[in-house]
């Protein structure tokens, strides 16, 4: 092969170095037990429901059940963050990154402090709301 | 030249391209499998047809306690003995739909090992390393390569169009 043509060949495989990766997919992880279970969110929103309560303003029970209310919120919204974040990278999958390990893509891109820190700016500064 | 050599680079880069994961949704496999649809219409018709065998006995035998309790004299014994043939058709009725359920599990269990087997076989053929299912996801790009639930469909429903009830001898009512 003439030189003309290496350096020609050497062109085409760097040109089509994105096409080979196009079908690769972008896959997302996340840590699901983390951000289900133990974001300081949580933390956050017991803190509040605790201050409620010692101001006995309103019964301690519903103060609790607006706590629970909250963290239920919080975990409604996750699949929806998680989504709009998948969608804002131009991801393919999102996946735990624990499955994500035990099939070989432990090397994705983790988002986990991406979706806390989304579900962080939408509620962790919204009081709680204490049904009379 | 160039354009055999174009091509000869960048077609197998595109079209022998594979996602590595793929991505399967069988949450409509009731409706998609056809083997799996059949099979919910066939336990259906066979709990009717239970339903129905047994109908007919248990309103005469229900019709002739209540005379037998109009009637003068005694009756118990008749009663009685009216009571527990009603007793057997509804062990018997009990066991027949515990029959049924076993052979309604078995016939799902032969159609998941051939969507295990179809699992393995697409993940072979795209030289992926896993197949999810889309439970498994917490995003799933609607439009993704990776989704192969069509083709796992196609190829269950192509393989395996129908599975069959294989119920075991029905017991007499009594036995």
């Amino acid at each position: 092969m003439s030189g003309w043509w290496k350096a020609a060949y050497g062109a085409l495989l760097l040109l089509s170095a994105p096409f080979a990766q196009a079908a690769q997919l972008r896959i997302l992880v996340v840590d699901a037990t983390h951000l289900q279970e133990a974001m300081p969110l949580y933390g956050a929103i017991d803190r509040q429901a605790a201050a409620l309560a010692d101001a006995r303003e309103h019964p301690a029970a519903a103060v609790q059940l607006a706590a629970d209310l909250r963290k239920s919120e919080v975990l409604t919204a996750l699949p929806e963050v998680i989504a709009e974040i998948a969608i804002a990278a131009g991801a393919d999958l999102v996946i735990d990154r624990a499955l994500a390990r035990r099939i070989g893509e432990g090397g994705s891109q983790d988002v986990t402090a991406a979706v806390q820190e989304a579900l962080e700016g939408r509620y962790a500064d919204r009081p709680l709301e204490v049904l009379p | 030249m160039l354009p055999i050599l174009l091509a000869a680079v960048l077609l197998p880069a595109t079209a022998g391209a594979q996602p590595q994961v793929l991505v399967v949704d069988l949450g409509d496999a009731y409706t998609r499998s056809t083997a799996l649809a059949g099979l919910l219409a066939d336990v259906d018709r066979e709990l009717k047809k239970l339903a129905d065998r047994h109908r007919p006995e248990l309103l005469a035998l229900r019709r002739e306690i209540a005379q037998l309790k109009k009637d003068p004299g005694d009756t118990r014994n008749r009663q009685l003995a009216a009571a527990r043939r009603i007793e057997a058709i509804d062990a018997a009725a009990e066991q027949e739909e515990e029959l049924l359920a076993e052979a309604n599990q078995a016939a799902i269990a032969r159609v998941n090992s051939e969507i295990a087997a179809i699992k393995r076989e697409l993940v072979a053929e795209a030289g992926a390393t896993a197949v999810l299912d889309i439970q498994e996801t917490l995003y799933f790009r609607p439009d993704c390569p990776c989704d192969y639930t069509s083709k796992l469909y196609d190829r269950l429903n192509a393989r395996l169009p129908q599975v069959a009830i294989e119920l075991a001898r029905e017991p007499a009512a009594g036995e």
